[in-house]
C-alpha cells in the first residue's frame, strides 16, 4: 500500500488497536491509522470521507463481533457506500473467532481478500501491509 | 307300459338331490307313483311287473331314498344314494329297523312323534352312522305313502356332512374373528354407505360412552354421535372415504383437562363389484404412546438445545479468551523487547486492564456454567406479584431518577414453581434494562401483566422506550456481549445470562420491539 494512505481498524478491542498501531510504529510503518469500536462509527466516518471526495483508507483490517454494528453488517452497508467500485479497498478479517461458519461466510465477500485469526504475527502483519 | 309326464307337483328344473327337502319327497313320490300301465292288463301281471320295475330302478336311484314300514320301522326298500351315503350294501341294511343307524335317537324319536301327528316331516336334521361307525349329517324328509294296503315311509336323505363340516368351520373362523374382533383393544364401528352403523365392537361402544357419553345402537347414523358444529369437519373427512379412498389421523379429546389421544383410520368397504358398500371406522387410543412420543420430543428439544448452547458456549469461550490472550502475549512482546521504563509502565497499564477484562469474562462464563449446573435445583412456590415488588424495591433510585412509572398488574393469586435466583435475575434485568432504555421524549412507563393458562403463565414486561431495530438485532438480541443501543455501561451479558436463565428451566422468551415505540418481552414459563 502506498505510505500516504490510511489503514482503517474497525474492532471493539481498545487494548488490540493500542497494540496494533504499537505493532506498526515497531515494524517503521507510518501510515495513519483511523480506528472505530464498531462497524457503525467507521461507516459514518467513510461516508463522510467519501462525500468530501476524500481518500479512502488503503487497507481496512475489521472485526467481527463488535456491539451496534457487526463486521457483516458493516461489509454490507460499506458496499452501498462504495459504489461503483469507488475505490477499491482490500479488507482483511482480523478476528478471535476460530468458528467454521465465520471462515465460511467470509469466502462469500470477495472484497475479504483473508481471514486472520488473532494474534496476528507480526510478519504476517507486515507482508499485507507492504503489499 | 309308459312313464307317464311328470308329476304335477315336482318341477324338473330343481335338482332334488341339492335341494332336498320338499323338493325331494315329491320327486321321490312322482318317480313312485308315477309309474302306471294299461287299464286292460292283467292285475296280478301288473303288480308283479311293477313291483319289480320299481324295484329294480329304485335300487339305481342316485337319490338317497328309504322305504320303512310305518308299523315297525323296518327297512324294505333303498336307493343306491343310501349305498353311497353308508358305505354299504343294501343287503346290509335291509331287515333292518331304520332307527338302527341312527346316531342321535333322541332326535329321531322327536322325528317320529311330529310324523305321527303331521304324517309328513320336512328337513329334520339327523346323524346317521356308516358301516365304519363315522357319523353322517343328514337331512331327513319323510312322507307317508300307501302300498298295497299298507302305510310305509318314503324316508328320503339329503348328506350335508360337507355342508356341515364347511359350516363348523365358518363358525370356527367367524368365532375366532368375533374373539378378535371384541378382544382387540382398538374400537371398530362398520357403517353401510348411508353412514348408518351395522355393526361395531366392545372398545367402540366404551369409546363412546367415554368420550361422547352416548351409546352405539345399530342403525343409528354416523354424525348423530357429534356435535352439530363438527357435522361439516365430519363430512369432508367421509367424502374420500366414500370415494375409496382411506384416511387417518391422530386427534385428541379433551376430558377434565386430560388430553386424550386416538388413532383414527376410515377404511372403505367394497362390494363385489368393487363399488363402496361402507367403510370401516377404527379407533385406537394411543394417549400413553402419545405421551411417551411429546416427553421424547421434549427431550430431544432440550438436548438439541442444550447442543447448541453448548457449542455457542464453546464458541464464546474461545473468542472472548483468545481475545484476552492474543493481547497478553502481544503486550508481553512488546515488554521483552522494551527499553524505555516509561513505555513499560504504559504496557503495564494495558496488561492489568487485560487481566481485569479476562478475569470479567471468566466470571461471566462462571456464571452460564453455574446455571447449567443449577437446572437441578429445588423449585420453590413463588408470587409473581410479590417477586415483581422486591425489584421495583431494589431498583427505586433508578425508577426515581428516571421518573419512571411502572405499572405491576400481575394478579395476586398467580404463583409460579421456579428457581426463586433466576425469577429474581430476571425480573431485576428485564426491569433495569427498561429503566436504562427509557426514551428520553416522554414520560417512561413500564407495564408488568401475567396469564395463568392451562399448563403456562405468562409474563409480560411491556415499556414505551427507545425500543430495537429487530430487522437488524433479532438473531442476536440474547448473545454475549451483543449491545444495541452505543450506551458505553452496557456490557451485553444481562440478556444473555437472562435468555440462560429463562431456556435452563424449560421455559421461552418472545420479544416484539419497535424502534421509538418500545419494547415488550414475553416469558412463557412451562
Amino acid at each position: 500500500m502506498k505510505e500516504n494512505e490510511k489503514i482503517c481498524i474497525i474492532d471493539d478491542d481498545e487494548i488490540y488497536i493500542f497494540l496494533m498501531k504499537k505493532s506498526l510504529s515497531a515494524m517503521g510503518i507510518n501510515n495513519e491509522v483511523i480506528s472505530f469500536l464498531n462497524g457503525a462509527d467507521a461507516l459514518e466516518e467513510l461516508i463522510q470521507i467519501k462525500s468530501d471526495q476524500g481518500e479512502l483508507p488503503g487497507i481496512i483490517l475489521l472485526d467481527i463481533n463488535m456491539p451496534i454494528m457487526d463486521g457483516w453488517e458493516f461489509l454490507t452497508e460499506f458496499r452501498k457506500v462504495n459504489t461503483n467500485n469507488y475505490k477499491k479497498i482490500p479488507i482483511y478479517i482480523v478476528s478471535s473467532s476460530i468458528a467454521n461458519e465465520d471462515f465460511e461466510k467470509s469466502k462469500t465477500y470477495p472484497e475479504i481478500l483473508d481471514y486472520l485469526s488473532k494474534p496476528v504475527e507480526l510478519e504476517t502483519l507486515e507482508s499485507i501491509l507492504r503489499d | 307300459m309308459k312313464f307317464l309326464p311328470i308329476h304335477k307337483e315336482y318341477d324338473s328344473d330343481i335338482d332334488p338331490v341339492q335341494t332336498g327337502g320338499d323338493q325331494l319327497l315329491k320327486f321321490a313320490k312322482h318317480f313312485a307313483l308315477g309309474l302306471e300301465f294299461p287299464k286292460n292288463s292283467d292285475a296280478a301281471f301288473i303288480q308283479n311287473e311293477k313291483t319289480e320295475l320299481f324295484e329294480n330302478i329304485f335300487n339305481f336311484l342316485p337319490v338317497p331314498l328309504i322305504i320303512t314300514r310305518k308299523s315297525t320301522g323296518t327297512i324294505i326298500l333303498i336307493s343306491a344314494g343310501v349305498e353311497t351315503i353308508l358305505q354299504t350294501k343294501k343287503a346290509e341294511l335291509i331287515g333292518k329297523n331304520f332307527s338302527e343307524i341312527i346316531e342321535n335317537k333322541e332326535v329321531f324319536d322327536q322325528i317320529s312323534s311330529q310324523l305321527e301327528s303331521h304324517g309328513k316331516i320336512i328337513n329334520n336334521e339327523i346323524r346317521i352312522q356308516n358301516i365304519y361307525g363315522e357319523s353322517i349329517s343328514c337331512l331327513i324328509s319323510i312322507e307317508t305313502i300307501i302300498a298295497n294296503g299298507e302305510s310305509l315311509y318314503l324316508n328320503a336323505l339329503t348328506n350335508i356332512s360337507e355342508r356341515k363340516i364347511l359350516e363348523v368351520a365358518i363358525q370356527n373362523s367367524e368365532d375366532n374373528l368375533r374373539t378378535v374382533f371384541e378382544n382387540t383393544e382398538v374400537g371398530y364401528i362398520l357403517f353401510n354407505q348411508f353412514q348408518n352403523i351395522i355393526s361395531f365392537n366392545k372398545p367402540a361402544s366404551i369409546f363412546a360412552i367415554k368420550e361422547f357419553n352416548k351409546e352405539i345402537n345399530v342403525g343409528t347414523n354416523f354424525s348423530t354421535y357429534f356435535p352439530e358444529i363438527m357435522r361439516d369437519y365430519l363430512t369432508n373427512i367421509i367424502a374420500p372415504v366414500l370415494n375409496g379412498e382411506t384416511t387417518s389421523f391422530e386427534r385428541f379429546i379433551l376430558h377434565n383437562s386430560e388430553h386424550h389421544w386416538y388413532y383414527v383410520k376410515f377404511s372403505p368397504v367394497f362390494n363385489k363389484d368393487q363399488l363402496v358398500a361402507g367403510f370401516i371406522m377404527s379407533m385406537e387410543n394411543i394417549t400413553e404412546r402419545k405421551k411417551n412420543e411429546i416427553e421424547l420430543n421434549k427431550s430431544l428439544n432440550l438436548v438439541t438445545e442444550q447442543n447448541k448452547r453448548l457449542l455457542n458456549f464453546s464458541y464464546i469461550v474461545s473468542h472472548n479468551l483468545r481475545s484476552h490472550a492474543s493481547n497478553m502475549i502481544s503486550i508481553l512482546n512488546f515488554l521483552e523487547k522494551e527499553k524505555s521504563e516509561t513505555e513499560k509502565a504504559g504496557l503495564m497499564i494495558h496488561l492489568k486492564k487485560v487481566s481485569q477484562l479476562l478475569n470479567e469474562t471468566l466470571f461471566n462464563l462462571n456464571e452460564v456454567v453455574s446455571i447449567q449446573k443449577n437446572l437441578n435445583t429445588t423449585l420453590e412456590k413463588l408470587n409473581i406479584f410479590e417477586y415483581i415488588n422486591q425489584a421495583i424495591a431494589i431498583l427505586h433510585k433508578e425508577i426515581a431518577a428516571k421518573k419512571v412509572v411502572v405499572n405491576n398488574n400481575v394478579p395476586l393469586d398467580i404463583d409460579l414453581n421456579y428457581n426463586p435466583a433466576y425469577l429474581e435475575s430476571i425480573l431485576l434485568n428485564f426491569l433495569s434494562n427498561a429503566i436504562k432504555y427509557a426514551s428520553p421524549n416522554r414520560l417512561p412507563i413500564i407495564n408488568f401483566t401475567s396469564v395463568k393458562n392451562n399448563n403456562t403463565i405468562e409474563l409480560t414486561i411491556s415499556d414505551n422506550g427507545m425500543g430495537i431495530d429487530m430487522n437488524k438485532y433479532h438473531d442476536r438480541l440474547f448473545g454475549m456481549y451483543k449491545t444495541f443501543h452505543g450506551n458505553k455501561d452496557a456490557k451485553g451479558i444481562g440478556l444473555f445470562i437472562t435468555k440462560n436463565q429463562i431456556d435452563a428451566m424449560g421455559s421461552k422468551i418472545e420479544v416484539i420491539s419497535e424502534i421509538n415505540v418500545g419494547t415488550s418481552f414475553k416469558i412463557t414459563f412451562v
